[in-house]
């Protein structure tokens, strides 16, 4: 195995998603090469930091009050479910009869 | 909070299984309220998850001031599509996929803005430089995250920081795996390099 090879399985390696074949060529590659050695560690050392860093942050400010606002103004402006198709029939049934009115 | 409601987005296994159907059936009953419009217990919901989305947003769009906007935004959809969620996963499960929508789509918007006024082949180019995040644990890696291309921060932070496989990434971003994995290769060579400078 090339120091290239190496490199393209390390994720897997690092992963443990490689199969049990390409795991034995990477070991012993590894074992050989003091380069690939350190970019291993330096992997794992990513992840460690990665693996480390909070999931939770607080947002600096409070958004509450502006999301409750913003769907408070869409409530405002939205008809209530299933109450505009009566709203809609009768505004079709009045352009019909002011067209029927016009034509007449 | 971190333990709260918000702690089965990931990392549910470690929870009794009591424990965690008390916690989910007093999630229903909110999201049972809410959905009747009770917006007092849409805040609740949303007090319980807001640091989850808002640290995803953070990490998605590499600028604190950007996750406010996208946090809000998150919830607002949230609450408009709230009807379609039946309660088969936990609420915070069902909002993942949602912020990583809202993440992706406002980026993909804000590069047409931008491709409008300054028409040019290289839209990438007109990203603004991304500002370091506030946190202070683990900021020099924070801000290795934010200078990378958005593909393989995204895909990065999905994989590396919130733990999710590449069949699930690819699903969540309507990837093949394998662009999962060659966006996750890139993210971390680079990463490597920017750590070790």
């Amino acid at each position: 195995m090339t120091c290239q090879e190496l490199d393209d399985r390390l994720d897997g390696w690092v992963d443990r998603t490689l199969p049990e074949e390409q795991k034995l060529e990477v070991e012993s590659h590894l074992a050989e090469c003091a380069r690939c050695r350190e970019e291993e560690r330096q992997l794992r050392q990513l992840l460690t930091h990665a693996a480390a860093l909070p999931r939770s942050v607080s947002p600096p400010r409070d958004l509450w009050p502006e999301i409750s606002r913003k769907i408070e103004r869409g409530r405002a402006w939205s008809w209530p479910r299933g109450s505009w198709q009566p709203a809609l029939a009768v505004a079709a049934a009045v352009v019909v009869a002011v067209v029927a009115v016009v034509l007449e | 909070m971190e333990s709260g409601l918000a702690g089965t987005m990931l990392g549910e296994a470690h929870i009794p299984t009591g424990i965690h159907d008390d916690r989910r059936a007093a999630e229903w009953r909110l999201v049972q309220e809410a959905q009747a419009g009770d917006l007092r217990a849409f805040e609740r919901l949303y007090r319980e998850n807001e640091r989850r989305v808002f640290a995803l947003c953070m990490r998605l769009s590499s600028n604190p001031e950007l996750a406010e906007e996208l946090t809000q935004m998150v919830f607002i959809r949230a609450w408009r599509k709230l009807g379609s969620f039946r309660g088969q996963s936990s609420f915070s499960s069902w909002l993942y996929p949602l912020t990583v929508n809202v993440a992706r789509s406002e980026r993909r918007s804000r590069m047409r803005r931008l491709a409008r006024v300054f028409p040019t082949d290289d839209v990438a180019a007109l990203e603004p430089t991304p500002k370091a995040p506030t946190p202070k644990a683990g900021f020099d890696l924070e801000k290795a995250m934010a200078a990378l291309p958005p593909g393989a921060r995204t895909v990065f932070v999905l994989h590396d920081v919130e733990g999710r496989t590449h069949e699930e990434i690819a699903s969540l971003l309507g990837l093949a795996s394998g662009t999962s994995k060659a966006q996750l290769h890139r993210a971390r060579r680079l990463l490597r390099e920017a750590l070790g400078s």
